[in-house]
């Protein structure tokens, strides 16, 4: 069995002690956090996520786009009157929460990247 | 406002879109990394931390694409009001210059009438003749009350009321043309069902021009349906009017004032 299969093992009551883990109450399962990493990084090539920063990146672009759009589609109406000055503070919430998508995907991004960069996937 | 419902309704199909691609990516993560991997990484690796936070992009994408789908719903309802309003007020608008028309022709026609009275006058005799049919016989030379100027929408309905007749009597749909009626209509008696013609060489002859599609007597006499007999009833001269000009030029398109009209040239009696 190698580590992959000690990693799987270790599905249920594990403890990180030194740098090793432990299977608590059963015969003890050891794996150093190198080889962890090792088999993340196989997990995720493996996977087919190698992508997933880019991917990220690119929607975060397509959401600041729409913010953009509805911005521009917004100012660009004539419409007056109480259900126009209602909308637009609708059209207001939709783009502050498209501002509040995009920084949510760029820290999702940063984390990833932090996450692929300790399994050395760069 | 079109163009502000196509903007919101893409944008929502994009932000749907943006959530399904990070759901996917965070169930992709879930599913490839056993768990005890990721247990075995805390505090080295932040994968719990990359799962939540995908998970929260992914819910934040779905918020955006809901609130647009609702606004685009707005906007449809907002868009429909705006619609049915503007019709309203077209329709009013509508009614108000019909109404007008019809009291403008009505005072060209008695000005016409006192034009026409001064000059039989003048020279006993000598009408027109631009009525339907030959004249022959056909009784009530005096109209059964005073003139009655009906606006558009009135002689429209009773138009309606007519077709409806035809209709049920066998003569096809088709044949049946609301514009070219109501032509000949604002031609003929201005929309007043009790008009009569009392100078042109039908009412020489005895058999005057009468009601909404001044008909003579003897046409009225050949045509009207069962039920339908009184001539200076609209609906009923209506009936035997159309039933007459379809009987003569095969459609109504095809009486040559209707003709003439929709060739850009003036109205001539039918």
């Amino acid at each position: 069995m190698g580590i992959l299969g000690d990693v799987e093992h270790a599905a249920e009551g594990v403890v990180h002690v030194g740098g090793k883990v432990v299977r608590a109450g059963e015969a003890v399962v050891v794996a150093d956090v190198s080889g962890m990493l090792r088999a993340l990084h196989g997990f995720l090539a493996d996977a087919g996520l190698g992508n997933v920063l880019k991917e990220l990146e690119q929607l975060a672009e397509q959401a600041n786009r729409l913010k953009q759009q509805l911005a521009r589609a917004e100012a660009g109406t004539r419409w007056s009157g109480a259900a126009a000055d209602g909308f637009r503070r609708r059209a207001r919430q939709r783009q502050q929460q498209l501002a509040e998508l995009v920084a949510a995907l760029d820290s999702a991004h940063s984390t990833v990247a932090t996450a692929y960069a300790m399994a050395g996937n760069f | 406002m079109t163009s502000l419902i196509h903007s919101w309704e893409g944008g929502s199909e994009t932000a749907a879109k943006i959530s399904h691609q990070l759901a996917t990516i965070h169930d992709q993560l879930v599913r490839s990394i056993p768990s005890a991997l990721v247990e075995g990484l805390l505090g080295q690796v932040p994968l719990m931390e990359c799962f939540a936070k995908l998970a929260a992009a992914t819910e934040a994408a779905s918020a955006v694409s809901q609130g647009l789908k609702q606004d685009t719903s707005t906007l449809r309802r907002n868009l429909s009001g705006y619609v049915a309003a503007e019709q309203e007020a077209e329709a009013k608008l509508k009614a108000v210059q019909a109404e007008k028309a019809a009291e403008a022709a009505a005072a060209a026609q008695a000005e016409k009438a006192k034009q026409r009275a001064a000059a039989d006058g003048r020279s006993q005799g000598g009408g027109d003749g631009a009525s339907s049919g030959g004249g022959s016989g056909g009784g009530g030379l005096q109209p059964p009350g005073p003139a009655l100027y009906a606006n558009q929408v009135q002689v429209e309905e009773w138009i309606d009321q007519a077709f409806r007749v035809l209709e049920a009597n066998g003569v096809p749909a088709s044949a049946l043309d609301e514009a070219g009626v109501l032509l000949i209509i604002e031609h003929e008696s201005s929309g007043n069902p009790n008009a009569i013609n009392n100078w042109d060489s039908n009412a020489q002859a005895g058999d005057p021009s009468r009601g909404l599609m001044q008909t003579i007597g003897a046409t009225f006499d050949a045509y009207k349906l069962p039920g339908h007999e009184d001539i200076y009833n609209p609906v009923d001269n209506v009936i035997a009017g159309v039933r007459y000009a379809i009987s003569r030029y095969g459609s109504i398109q095809n009486i040559p004032g209707v003709k003439a009209v929709n060739n850009g040239g003036s109205y001539v009696g039918y």
